[in-house]
């Protein structure tokens, strides 16, 4: 069995979220009766498919994607098709977008992926740097772990309405309820998005690990991000310069606070692991 | 008699207020509506969209305006 020790912390954040979840179901059936749950049911699923069709064409549009012709990049196209077959998954459809800064991203799920990558990153990279970064992206895909976010952020948007709703309903309709519901909502809204966060980067390291096997080495991904986040680093330090960091009371990107709200892992770190 | 929803409100109130003033890139990044897959489309691979200065100041101003209803619910 592959990532023994991510899939038990990713299982035991997971079940937290479902149990957030289950709270807010067992209050709907406590407050409206044991009917209410088919509704509760049916109406979590359609608000999280809303997001993902919403979130998948957004993505998209937001950074006006074209598809990545063949004749073009055929190159490209072939290790896609290969890293495809051998994760077992529909070959994605392939996007390019100019965004101002080396990126690549997955939406979609399996059998209905796409994999958007910027004119950017493409001109930085050498060949086998790009393949790892796909077979990174093609991972998400095949671990449906864009599926897996939506549902997470799904969950909180639910669970922090559903605290709302409660402290509103309890409360006599005063300013003070008003204020104390939006509170309350936003406060568990944030809980719970601290365990999503968490899946996201345990989801990274196990793309890293699905990629690094695809290809048969590590090394070309983290060079990949050797580069990119040199060039980042450089920016950063070059913009907390101009703005002293905009009067930030709780440090840089490298405090507690900023790992934990990070949907990524810090890049030593995969680097370390994808180089062992 | 101390109404526990009114001190509730004052204080969580505070503590959002506070936390919004203090820390509002991390607010941003827990919410909802700065999803992740925003950040991640944003950014540059590997690491999260840098978040703009307007949201910065826009985000501390609610952190002000939770303090001052926090203060106004309180006195």
């Amino acid at each position: 069995m592959k990532h023994v020790g991510l899939k038990i912390r990713m299982a035991v954040v997971g079940a937290i979220l479902a149990g957030f979840y289950l709270v807010v179901v067992a209050f709907a059936m406590a407050a409206y009766g044991t009917g209410i749950w088919p509704i509760a049911v049916a109406g979590s699923v359609l608000l999280i498919g809303f997001q993902y069709k919403i979130g998948k064409w957004g993505a998209l549009r937001s950074v006006r994607a074209e598809d990545l012709p063949e004749e073009q990049y055929p190159q490209i196209h072939q290790q896609v098709r290969q890293l495809s077959r051998d994760m077992g998954i529909e070959k994605p459809r392939l996007m390019v977008a100019r965004m101002g800064v080396p990126n690549a991203f997955a939406v979609g799920r399996k059998g209905a992926g796409v994999v958007v990558v910027s004119t950017e990153l493409m001109q930085l990279l050498d060949d086998d740097e790009l393949e790892g970064v796909l077979a990174h992206e093609l991972a998400h895909i095949a671990n449906r772990d864009v599926v897996t976010m939506v549902i997470g952020q799904g969950i909180a948007s639910i669970v922090g309405i559903a605290a709302q709703i409660v402290v509103f309903a309890t409360g006599d309709n005063e300013i003070t309820d008003f204020f104390l519901a939006i509170i309350v909502g936003n406060i568990v809204q944030f809980f719970v998005m601290l365990f999503v966060l968490a899946i996201s980067r345990y989801r990274e390291y196990v793309a890293d690990a699905d990629a690094k096997d695809a290809i048969g080495s590590g090394d070309p991904l983290a060079r990949a991000l050797e580069k990119i986040s040199g060039g980042h680093q450089r920016a950063r330090h070059s913009a907390v310069d101009e703005e002293v960091s905009a009067l930030c009371i709780f440090g840089g990107s490298d405090s507690f606070l900023s790992k934990i709200v990070s949907t990524h892992p810090p890049t030593e770190k995969r680097i370390e692991r994808l180089r062992s | 008699m101390v109404d526990v929803r009114q001190w509730l409100a004052v204080g969580l109130g505070v503590l959002l207020g506070l936390f919004l003033l203090a820390a509002p890139r991390a607010a941003i990044k827990l919410s909802v509506l700065g999803g992740p897959g925003q950040r991640r489309r944003r950014g540059e691979y590997g690491s999260d969209a840098p978040i703009s200065q307007w949201w910065v100041w826009a985000t501390r101003g609610v952190g002000v305006v939770c303090l001052g209803v926090a203060a106004f619910i309180a006195l």
